[in-house]
């Protein structure tokens, strides 16, 4: 308690992440030699995910990322050329529906009851368009 | 001493039978999935699988431990301190499902369930000498749990032997209406025959000069054991095993980043600002690896070198019953040995990743201890929806071993 409502972004339009940017690696895409994820870009990826990281956090977190996307890079000697992508291992799955039908499900008071905040029966949250709190 | 394990987080019911993994929900019974995110979060409602297991007559002794969110391989990233192993207290029991594993191992309770993403039921079973099934994707329900990466999670039961593992999934192997992903055609279909002998494969890619040695002569005690008894090993190949780490780490970081998205605080739980290193991590390299400009390079071939993995395993299982192969390549390590290089962490799970990119069943069983007195376990893993011949498999393995039955010194 005491912390408030941390407010949620809704209004923010990330900005994309391009190969012009430059924001991510200190040298060229592509180049083989292993990258390094910049302290700026690791911000700016955290702004995009809306997470707060402390500088102690990033100076962290930067050699550990930019060790893992080093690793994960090996993934560049496999020849995937004409190969589909798997998204999901289901088996030749159809669409499940049911009936339109009003069935049984939380009540107002159960969906509220673990909110810090409420109002009149609603959810509050910051302000989308002003900035009233 | 059992306090001491730090298995337990909330007390349900001292005469329960069940440990629940802290990420299903559970109605009017504190959820915190590990997290400060959800350190007051009541739910509203049960998951499926525990809905399901209580309508069995199964009751819930306590909900237990877990790396926050089940990331994690050891379970030191839990914000409630990590749980310890029964075996030796200096060891961590393998994670995320570390107190689900604990719980049935120390005798806390009878059974447990836990979830395994890329191995999170298999290494703490592996580390704590019990048995647990990873089923096949879509076996059971995920409606009701807290969410890390939806096309490879899988629902997990542990106990202390085949026998019980199987009783705990029949009572839950259903499909449910909340989970699109459990209504598959084939679910109950009989295209697996169950044998008097079975011929296994042992992939040369896992047997490596990499794997622990006394891992690689316990596993190969195991495999003599059951062709002492007619069945048959033969050596094959999964190519693309290397990869699996490297497949897993940006598909299931891009999947986390979009389940994580969801916690806001407002309509339940505490802000963004009580996610901890690990999450922040994931959330981060996720967001990377699926972002403009970034997602052909990074997702989308891993999506791609996924359809390779998965071809190997079909092409094995032409040849093959069931895979054999160690859970871990190591026996269980020290706390705080693997704590700093996040890297190393997840190599723990190389042998356990690739079966959820695959979305194939893997029934982790003892295999034995190491001279220092360590557990260390081993898998049998076959083709989508065979736990039927897994669990026949485990259960032949087990009338001839007794490593199931031994128990720790507490």
């Amino acid at each position: 308690m005491g912390r408030g409502v941390k407010v949620v972004h809704f209004g923010r339009t990330p900005t994309k992440l391009t190969h012009r940017s430059g924001l991510l690696f200190n040298s060229a895409m592509k180049q083989k030699t292993s990258i390094k994820v910049n302290k700026q870009a690791l911000q700016h990826l955290a702004t995009l995910a809306n997470i707060d990281v402390s500088d102690s956090e990033l100076i962290k977190y930067q050699p550990q990322l930019s060790n893992i996307i080093s690793y994960v890079e090996q993934l560049d000697e496999v020849d995937t050329s004409g190969l589909q992508p798997t998204y999901q291992v289901l088996d030749d799955s159809t669409n499940v529906t049911r009936e339109d039908n009003v069935v049984k499900s939380l009540s107002q008071t159960q969906a509220l009851s673990q909110a810090k905040h409420t109002h009149d029966g609603y959810f509050v949250v910051k302000g989308v368009f002003s900035h009233e709190e | 001493m059992k306090n001491n394990l730090n298995a337990v987080l909330t007390e349900v019911d001292k005469h329960g039978d069940l440990s629940v993994k802290d990420n299903y929900l559970t109605q009017g019974v504190r959820t915190t999935a590990g997290s400060r995110v959800l350190d007051n979060y009541i739910p509203q409602y049960s998951s499926t699988v525990v809905t399901r297991l209580q309508a069995a007559g199964h009751t819930i002794k306590a909900k237990v431990n877990l790396d926050a969110w089940a990331h994690g391989s050891s379970g030191e990233n839990s914000a409630f301190k990590p749980t310890k192993n029964p075996w030796n207290p200096k060891y961590t029991p393998g994670g995320s499902s570390s107190g689900s594993a604990v719980a049935v191992a120390a005798g806390l309770s009878a059974h447990a369930i836990g979830s395994d993403t890329g191995g999170s039921i298999r290494l703490p079973a592996s580390f704590t000498n019990t048995t647990a099934l990873k089923p096949t994707y879509g076996a059971l329900s995920r409606y009701g749990i807290v969410a890390m990466a939806s096309s490879l999670d899988c629902p997990s039961v542990l106990s202390t032997s085949v026998k019980e593992v199987k009783k705990l999934f029949s009572a839950t192997n259903h499909s449910d209406d909340k989970d699109a992903t459990s209504h598959s055609p084939l679910r109950n279909k009989s295209h697996v025959k169950k044998k008097t002998h079975y011929t296994f494969g042992l992939p040369k890619e896992y047997y490596t000069s990499a794997l622990d040695p006394e891992v690689t002569a316990l596993i190969k005690q195991a495999v003599t054991q059951l062709t002492d008894h007619g069945h048959t090993a033969i050596p094959i190949s999964l190519p693309h095993t290397k990869y699996g780490i490297a497949v897993y780490y940006l598909i299931q970081t891009t999947e986390v980043a979009s389940n994580l998205a969801r916690y806001d605080g407002i309509r339940y739980g505490n802000d963004r600002s009580h996610f901890a290193a690990e999450a922040e991590r994931r959330i981060i390299l996720g967001t990377f690896s699926s972002s403009a400009g970034y997602s052909d390079k990074y997702y989308e071939k891993a999506a791609q070198v996924r359809t390779l993995i998965i071809k190997d395993f079909d092409t094995a299982f032409t040849r093959v019953d069931a895979i054999l192969a160690p859970v871990s390549p190591t026996p269980p390590f020290k706390l705080g040995e693997k704590t700093a290089d996040p890297l190393q962490m997840y190599l723990s799970d190389a042998l356990t990743v690739n079966m959820n990119l695959a979305g194939i069943p893997a029934l982790a069983v003892p295999a034995g201890f190491t001279q220092n007195g360590l557990p260390v376990g081993m898998q049998f893993v076959g083709p989508r929806w065979s736990e039927s011949l897994l669990f026949d498999m485990g259960e032949k393995y087990q009338s001839i071993t007794d490593w199931h039955t031994r128990k720790p010194a507490i």
